[in-house]
């Protein structure tokens, strides 16, 4: 069983934001490798952890939930270990990254 | 005086003649203020033609005055580029003049020096003030407010002085903004000298101006293992705000969903600022800086409240620059919207800013390694919102407002953010909240002096009456 813990990541603060931290974060637990295993991936989140942006969970994860195709399947192949305040936080950010269009759209 | 008490004078060394004049004010007379005060040092030397001492004593006066107003401080003048006085005063660059050359002296005068309540009017003081700069020998400037209600037009004209030409000296300012100035360092960014002492009826807690260093110099940000100055910052202020409750009358904290707000609001705020304006390196540079005033008392003077003030800018690329180099399918979204609510009062940079505040709209194009672009600001509006329910009075209802390039937006009641039924947060600005109508044009206004990046200002405040009977309803459930 893989795991990606946040520990050592939060260890000096209590949030984690931005895209392009969650794009390096990516990076750094090879989640590209990881969408194409079949395995389920545990992810460990330590309690103390306040928020985890809407813009970290896009960079971190957006690409994992396009590629699993839907919310369901993300949480089955990802088991977050976490407080319930960043799962959902965790979950309206993959709601988010499923919409492809724009507010704008339907003019 | 009998002659001890002269002998005595003269061993303290008060023998000394003087015009308790300052030097500030010596600058800012008028020709004919100067040529009265020259005249009567001279009718003074005449009368005392006993004492040849205190002859040469004025004459020296005379001359040190001439000197004052001619020379100016001994500090350096001479042009210096800068994309936000250049863009605040287009052609500075062209009618820039040499001290010498420069003849005019003026007062200017800055009256609701707040984006959040006067934006058009505040956008030509700061270019009153840098035309001073480019072609006035001496200038000062009277803050005639009260107090301080938006800190966003001082932390511009912060910016702005590092490259100013030394032409102002003087003015007024009131006890009250002075201590909110004080309390929030920008005085030392702003070069104001002697201040008045804070006022004793209003207190000010202060989130003190800091900021993200310039482009190119970090090596450590957006690493996942180091803490992103955003993310020091936003803890900063969420600690900061929590002590500001903590000082109302009967303290109060954040709750957990408040403090969630809160920290979505700065973060997505600060992270759009580093990643939009600088649309080559993602790399852009921002200050942000904040303060709880009060007590302040409503026109029923039933209760009293504090005004808290938050103020984000980013200089740099504006949200209509960055937006044209989004792709293809949302450019022609944001073209469909602004051909069909473009008008002579509905400019098309206010419209494009109002499509960037809709899900979805961003220049970065959505690709498989990065899709989800765009809801950034949506979710900070959605946060911002949930403020709302700090104050339900209707007489002091927050504001935020955004400048960027020509347009000020302003989000506060009765338009508000809304899911459509798609799942994207809209936010039209008309009663329906129907991206089809119109948006309203006191909300979204045209600014005849472009803004060289984005000024995010937000305004709300702290009743404890309110907050005591939100904590008892939550209690009762």
């Amino acid at each position: 069983m893989t795991n990606i813990d946040f520990t050592q990541m939060t260890e000096n603060t209590f949030v984690l934001s931005g895209k392009e931290k969650g794009i390096a974060t990516r990076k750094k637990f090879a989640l590209d490798a990881l969408d194409a295993d079949d395995g389920a991936v545990d992810v460990i989140i330590p309690q103390e952890l306040e928020i985890m942006t809407p813009s970290f969970v896009a960079g971190m994860f957006a690409a994992s939930v396009r590629r699993l195709g839907s919310v369901d399947a993300f949480f089955r192949k990802y088991r977050f270990n976490a407080s319930s305040r960043i799962i959902d936080q965790v979950k309206d950010g993959a709601k988010s990254s499923l919409l492809t269009g724009s507010a704008l759209s339907r003019l | 005086m009998n002659l001890r008490a002269l002998r005595r004078r003269k061993a303290r060394g008060e023998n000394r003649i003087g015009i308790k004049v300052g030097s500030n004010s010596i600058r800012m007379m008028t020709d004919v203020e100067f040529s009265n005060l020259i005249a009567r040092l001279q009718k003074r030397s005449a009368l005392r033609v006993k004492c040849r001492g205190h002859k040469k004593q004025y004459k020296r006066l005379r001359r040190l005055a001439s000197l004052i107003r001619d020379r100016g401080k001994p500090m350096l003048f001479f042009y210096k580029e800068s994309k936000l006085l250049d863009r605040f005063y287009p052609g500075r660059a062209n009618k820039w003049r040499s001290y010498n050359r420069r003849t005019q002296r003026d007062d200017i005068k800055l009256k609701l020096f707040s984006f959040l309540d006067n934006p058009i009017n505040t956008m030509k003081s700061l270019s009153e003030i840098t035309l001073a700069e480019a072609e006035r020998k001496a200038s000062k400037i009277d803050f005639e407010d009260d107090i301080c209600y938006d800190l966003g037009p001082f932390v511009v004209l912060a910016m702005m002085r590092k490259d100013m030409a030394n032409v102002f000296a003087g003015g007024r300012m009131s006890a009250s903004v002075a201590g909110a100035i004080q309390a929030v360092k920008l005085k030392g960014p702003l070069r104001i000298g002697k201040m008045p002492n804070p006022s004793d009826d209003m207190v000010v807690f202060p989130f003190t101006l800091r900021g993200r260093r310039a482009a190119g110099k970090s090596t450590r940000d957006n690493l996942p293992d180091a803490p992103t100055t955003e993310e020091k910052v936003s803890q900063d202020f969420v600690f900061t705000l929590d002590d500001w409750l903590k000082n109302l009358d009967k303290p109060f904290s954040l709750t957990q969903g408040g403090r969630e707000n809160v920290y979505k609001m700065i973060l997505e705020t600060l992270d759009n600022a580093k990643r939009h304006s600088d649309i080559a390196k993602k790399d852009g540079q921002w200050h942000i800086a904040g303060m709880m005033q009060g007590p302040l008392v409503n026109s029923a003077n039933e209760t009293d409240f504090f005004m808290c003030n938050l103020t984000i800018l980013s200089l740099g690329d504006t949200i209509y620059e960055s937006l044209q180099t989004a792709p293809d399918d949302k450019r022609q979204d944001i073209e469909k919207y602004v051909k069909m609510h473009k008008s002579a009062d509905l400019h098309e940079e206010v419209l494009w800013n109002v499509c960037a505040l809709q899900d979805g709209i961003s220049r970065c194009d959505s690709t498989v390694e990065s899709p989800s672009n765009g809801y950034g600001l949506g979710i900070a509006l959605a946060s911002f919102l949930g403020l709302l329910s700090l104050n339900k009075s209707e007489e002091i209802q927050p504001t935020m407002s955004i400048v960027s390039g020509s347009s000020c937006i302003m989000i506060k009641p009765p338009y508000t953010i809304k899911d459509d039924r798609d799942g994207y947060r809209t936010i039209a600005f008309n009663a329906e909240n129907d991206i089809a109508k119109p948006p309203d044009k006191g909300y979204v206004q045209y600014l005849p002096i472009s803004f060289p990046g984005t000024l995010i200002t937000i305004r709300f405040f702290l009743d404890s009456v309110h907050l005591k009977s939100l904590v008892e309803k939550n209690d009762k459930h």
